[in-house]
């Protein structure tokens, strides 16, 4: 296994650095762990997770912790939060950037839809903006780009692509992806709790509706 | 509402805004629990200022309260209250007479408080006792600036929820152990900080170069982060993969103008952070008015 660095980020907090996505789920798992209640916040990214501590006496203990939970080989049952879910995404292909990301990856536009729709997707963390969920696991030929001109702001259920990950945007962000289709699955909701159905680690099926390119 | 004040059975006791002043927010401890989801905690940008204020009118630690851009916020309150203003020092009248004491003074029904011009610092916060009843998005009535969950900044002719008086928990007065007010950041103040966690990513000159630069808040400077004026920094290794960011994050983006992240910060960033500023100094940074200048001193 690749080291795992752990760098000091602040009063309270601890950067873990790895290299693979299942090293994340593992780091995850102190969430649920005997040092549970030591620790404020934990937020993936696609090679890190930021642990927080509740308070910065605690740091030697999330450590080791962290440490522990990544020295073992197998995940335990009880350390996550929740079973993955797999989440079917009806989606009407066919967006606006569609045509053109198909030929920046020599493909016709339905070969790039039946490449997305068969490919294994993951959700793989939050960021950038509020229910932002990258989604890990495009097939390699579909590779892109983020486009030259991001847009101001894009609604919500906008499915779109870039690098080898897909997101249905949450609705008012800014957006730099390739929009590829659309759909009525709601993400995100602010007067739900929690505000999204989707959880790290959950599958995610694109399934195409209505007639392929 | 009667001559003395008492809300009707119909309407609950509300703050009304007369003048927001330059930008006034519902603030509380923040939104806490969706940090994984995107969601930036927000919260007021200085937590000691909620937390006294706060214990000043006998409320909860994190009671949502008002936070305040350089003062000149006027309102006026439906039923009578304790409140208190913490943080930046401002003038403060209750119905045209000087308040002495601004970090607790009685406001009666139905009169117009006007906090002046913020003197020195950069947001005061006011607590009214009983708190206030924003409504709340996941968990907390805070604001969020740049995502905008939340409620609007605050405008002529809003209004807030009084919470009901009830037993007060007893106003916290000022002893050698409960300051009057928080410290505010004299010129030139230094602001202790933990190197990295992209410290190494940096060259020995740069490093140097953030401790020795006399660094200027420059006027970009608002609830999301605090940019800085003084030198540029070498950008760091290119971009990373973006990865969590705590508050008081000093992130080098590729320009080299160093940006302190705050409360409304997004939660995840692309660009080398090279220190951190401890906690228990982020909110007498986040104080210091554009045009003043900070060091940062290493801790360890």
């Amino acid at each position: 296994m690749t080291a795992v660095r752990i760098l000091r980020a602040g009063s309270r907090g601890l950067l873990v650095e790895v290299s693979s996505a299942a090293q994340i789920e593992r780091v995850l798992d102190v969430r649920g762990g005997p040092a549970h209640h030591l620790i404020d916040s934990v937020v993936p990214a696609s090679r890190s997770v930021l642990v927080t501590a509740t308070h910065e006496h605690h740091l030697p203990a999330v450590r080791l912790a962290i440490e522990d939970v990544l020295a073992t080989s197998t995940r335990s049952s009880q350390s996550q939060t929740r079973p993955p879910r797999t989440h079917v995404i009806p989606t009407r292909y066919g967006g606006e950037d569609l045509a053109e990301a198909a030929s920046l990856c020599a493909m016709t536009e339905g070969e790039f839809v039946r490449a997305h729709a068969a490919s294994e997707h993951r959700v793989a963390f939050f960021g950038f903006a509020p229910g932002f969920a990258y989604i890990d696991g495009s097939d390699r030929r579909l590779e892109l780009p983020r486009r030259q001109d991001p847009r101001k702001s894009i609604p919500a259920g906008l499915v779109a692509v870039a690098a080898l990950q897909s997101v249905v945007y949450p609705g008012g962000t800014p957006g730099g992806w390739h929009l590829i289709g659309r759909t009525d699955f709601v993400s995100w909701n602010l007067d739900e709790d929690p505000p999204t159905p989707f959880s790290v680690g959950d599958t995610v099926v694109f399934e195409p509706i209505g007639e392929l390119p | 509402m009667t001559e003395t004040g008492v809300a009707t059975a119909h309407n609950a006791p509300v703050l009304t805004v007369l003048e927001p002043g330059a930008s006034t927010t519902v603030q509380d401890a923040g939104r806490l629990g969706s940090v994984h989801y995107g969601v930036s905690p927000s919260g007021a940008v200085d937590q000691r200022a909620l937390r006294l204020a706060n214990a000043r009118v006998g409320n909860r630690a994190d009671a949502a309260v008002l936070e305040s851009l350089l003062g000149g916020l006027s309102f006026r309150l439906d039923a009578g209250r304790w409140c208190s203003l913490i943080g930046a020092r401002a003038a403060v009248h209750v119905d045209g007479a000087r308040v002495v004491d601004a970090d607790l003074f009685w406001v009666p029904a139905g009169v117009k408080v006007d906090i002046g011009f913020a003197e020195r610092g950069l947001y005061a916060v006011l607590a009214v006792s009983g708190g206030l009843g924003a409504p709340r998005t996941l968990g907390s009535a805070s604001t969020d600036t740049l995502s905008g969950i939340g409620p609007d900044r605050l405008a002529a002719g809003d209004s807030v929820q009084l919470g009901s008086e009830g037993e007060r928990a007893g106003s916290a007065a000022p002893s050698p152990v409960i300051p009057a007010n928080v410290a505010l950041p004299a010129d030139r103040a230094e602001i202790r900080f933990f190197w990295g966690p992209r410290d190494e990513s940096f060259s020995a000159e740069d490093r140097a170069l953030l401790l020795s630069t006399e660094w200027i808040i420059s006027n970009d400077t608002n609830r999301v982060g605090a940019r800085l004026d003084g030198a540029r920094l070498g950008g760091g290794d290119g971009t990373l993969p973006s990865e969590g960011i705590v508050a008081g994050s000093i992130q080098i983006p590729p320009s080299g103008q160093p940006i302190v992240f705050l409360a409304d910060r997004p939660v995840t960033g692309g660009y080398p952070v090279i220190g951190v500023i401890a906690e228990t100094e982020q909110g007498l940074f986040a104080q210091a008015r554009p045009g003043m200048r900070v060091r940062f001193r290493p801790i360890r």
